[in-house]
């Protein structure tokens, strides 16, 4: 009985020990690649979204295309290059895979999440059902969790929808009255939910079960140099992107600014007004460099 | 001569020594420096001769009417100017060092900054409490703006007249921002009765003694009846609240009938639905406080009933941007007149940064001849030689904003700007 306890003990430990050691330290980018498109086609034009999922593949919102490119990635190059363009979806500003491999993007123009099937099959718009008034939704940006919950972000009435994955309503996450505004939501591997307040610059967190946000951590609007505009969570990870700054600030569990990558520029490796970051299974970290219309892919080490 | 005569004498000594031992010890107490003039006051002036006529104001400052020069001044050196002993502030703050309190919801900013000479003389004046001029001339010395708008406004708030202390205290308040005495409403309705029928008539029985009189009436004066500040939307012009309130005698009053910009596309449909037709919003249009973010919903100083003037409402979120500008030497001349909205869209747009053309070249070309400019290759056509998805255009050499660079540009040398793309001539 001793033995097993001390077993547990030491687990707990390693367990607790490896979180703490992941939120204390700087994510460090390593830049692997920049991605420009495919000869056949247009390039990338001011993509803002970028999904990760397994094997390499990455779906990118390539926002000035009106369209969503299906890629996959391995030894360091682009294997597989779909793009994807139906009328049903505009100006793509974010988009999201479900565990099950579907597509979720949010269409700019009107501001609508739509879902495709695996392969880019057009399956529709999610429609929102059950919702406490007011009826009208604005999704700034949404999440699809890892048990297949959709959270919207509705800026217009100041909370988080949580649905399920057919869009029926589950609960609904006010959001922080003190916020200035929150930008941008992310889902954490426990289930939490982060909310990003662009102008006030903090960030706050609503655990898997609880009704409302409370701040996470200490105020870090000193160490953000430029308005965040969005953020990823990925295995004890927050990752924030300051689109003005081109970097991305690494934030801890605990809420505590951690540091800072990348620089602002043109060159492969530097960004131009990024707008989204997403983290794979091999510890890639793929970012939607905006205005220098690309994507880049760089190794992260934690 | 026997032991009781010589002990008398050798008393008498040591009296007449110690004597005269203090006579010496007071002498020196009253002029320890051995200055020429005992009187502090009189030695002064008999260089600073001139200062003769300040002592003769009305009001004289206690330290200065004691003679007491040395009080706020060092003799011989200082490490402030004037030969102040200690700077400005914290000479002022020696004496005065209670006049703001520590839970002050607003101080006067030339407190904060220990500029006390700037409204007090420190020797004498002829007006009260030494101010360097009287009433609201002196208010107005700074507050130039307020004072000419007070001198256009066809009505002017009889308090103004009376003067700026009447609402305002000088130093610091504890009650308000923006120094009031009181906080609005209450402020208002210690002279405003609103309970009177005049007053509830007027105000269309809604019970605007809880609300903030500012967010329509301008206290200071005003070319509108009713001191109403000078654009007034139009359901207040017209009375007619409940176009966006619950009627008066709801439980609500105040609440409005809708949030965010579903209130305002009541009548604003064509704008509202023009700007959500657009894939890029200025999100805060559609946040619960919606238009109202930017926009006064009742009445403003400025046009289009924006909260402030543009540079100040876009730099209230932009502040990383307004930060950046503040510090550059080369600025694009709409941002230094604080025109953000020359180039960009407030509400929505179809390009990025809220700019509607298609590309920069066609935003910039609406002031910038370009061909009269430079004959280098831009537009839709001209591959980056950088990165093949950008096109060449004004924002590949320039900043928008601007830099401390000459003409905006990117880089403080033609090499540096043009090698990038031109890498044949790299050194």
């Amino acid at each position: 009985m001793r033995t097993l306890l001390s077993i547990v003990a030491v687990t707990t430990a390693l367990i607790w020990g490896g979180l703490t050691l992941v939120s204390a330290e700087n994510a460090r980018f390593r830049f692997l690649a920049a991605v420009y498109g495919d000869t056949a086609g247009p390039g990338l034009h001011l993509p803002e979204g970028v999904a990760c999922g397994p094997g390499g593949l990455v779906i990118v919102a390539d926002t000035g295309n009106d369209r969503l490119v299906r890629l996959t990635f391995d030894e360091r190059a682009v294997k597989a290059w779909t793009p994807i363009t139906m009328a049903e979806l505009t100006a793509p500003t974010q988009v999201q895979l479900d565990p099950a491999g579907r597509i979720y993007a949010l269409d700019g123009r009107r501001r609508r999440v739509v879902r495709l099937s695996a392969d880019g099959q057009f399956l529709g718009a999610l429609t929102v059902t059950g919702v406490p008034p007011p009826s009208t939704i604005v999704v700034k940006a949404f999440q699809i969790g890892g048990d297949g919950r959709v959270y919207v972000l509705d800026v217009l009435s100041a909370r988080v929808l949580v649905l399920d994955g057919d869009g029926r309503f589950q609960k609904a996450l006010p959001l922080p009255a003190d916020a200035r505004f929150v930008g941008d939501i992310a889902v954490d591997d426990l289930g939490s939910v982060l909310a990003l307040d662009s102008i006030g610059r903090r960030l706050y967190v609503a655990r898997r079960d609880a009704t409302a946000f409370s701040p996470l951590g200490p105020d870090i609007s000193g160490a953000l140099v430029s308005m965040p505009t969005s953020l990823a969570a990925d295995r004890g990870l927050i990752l924030v992107v300051e689109g003005g700054a081109g970097s991305i600030a690494s934030i801890g569990q605990d809420g505590a600014f951690v540091g800072r990558q990348l620089v602002s520029g043109w060159r492969e490796g530097a960004l131009n007004h990024p707008a989204r970051v997403c983290v794979n299974d091999r510890d890639e970290a793929w970012v939607a460099d905006r205005d220098n219309s690309r994507v880049q892919v760089f190794t992260l080490g934690r | 001569m026997n032991a009781t005569a010589l002990t008398w004498r050798l008393k008498l000594s040591l009296v007449v020594v110690g004597l005269l031992a203090g006579h010496s010890v007071a002498l020196s107490q009253q002029n320890p420096y051995r200055l020429k003039e005992t009187s502090q006051r009189a030695l002064c002036l008999s260089c600073h001769a001139d200062f003769e006529a300040t002592l003769k104001k009305r009001f004289v400052h206690a330290a200065v009417a004691s003679g007491d020069c040395s009080s706020c001044h060092s003799p011989h050196v200082s490490s402030h100017e004037k030969l102040l002993s200690e700077s400005p502030a914290q000479l002022c703050a020696s004496c005065h060092g209670d006049l703001v309190p520590a839970s002050a919801k607003s101080t006067h900013q030339v407190v904060a900054d220990g500029a006390c000479a700037k409204c007090h003389d420190p020797h004498a004046s002829d007006n009260a409490a030494l101010l360097v001029a009287k009433g609201n001339d002196l208010c107005i010395s700074c507050h130039q703006d307020l004072g000419d708008a007070v001198a256009r406004a066809k009505f002017r708030h009889r308090p103004v007249q009376d003067g700026c202390t009447t609402c305002h205290t000088p130093h610091a308040s504890e009650a308000s921002v923006a120094l009031l005495k009181t906080a609005v409403p209450a402020l208002c309705v210690q002279c405003h009765e609103p309970d009177s029928p005049a007053f509830v008539t007027r105000h269309r029985n809604y019970p605007v003694a809880q609300a903030s009189c500012i967010s329509c009436h301008d206290p200071h004066g005003s070319s509108q009846p009713a001191l109403l500040l000078d654009n007034v939307h139009a359901p207040l012009r017209d009375q007619t609240c409940t176009q966006c309130h619950e009627p008066p005698g709801s439980a609500t009053p105040f609440a409005t009938k809708n949030v965010g910009f579903e209130l305002c596309r009541a009548c604003h449909a064509e704008l509202v639905t023009d700007t959500f037709a657009k894939p890029r919003l200025h999100w805060p249009v559609a946040d619960r406080q919606g238009c109202a973010n930017c926009h006064s919903p009742h009445a403003s100083r400025q046009p289009k009933l924006l909260k402030s003037d543009t540079a100040s409402l876009c730099a209230a979120c932009h502040e990383d941007t307004a930060r950046k500008i503040a510090g550059v030497t080369s600025k694009h001349a709409p941002v230094r007149d604080g025109m953000c909205t020359a180039c960009h869209s407030p509400h929505a747009s179809t390009g990025v940064y809220l700019m509607d053309p298609p590309s920069n070249v066609v935003a910039c070309a609406a002031c910038h001849d370009y061909e009269q400019h430079s004959q280098h290759p831009i537009g839709e056509k001209v591959v980056d030689p950088r990165n093949p998805n950008l096109r060449v255009d004004c924002l590949s050499c320039h900043a928008g904003h601007g830099t401390d660079n000459k003409y905006m540009l990117l880089a403080p040398t033609n090499i540096e700007l043009c090698t990038p793309c031109h890498k044949q001539y790299t050194r």
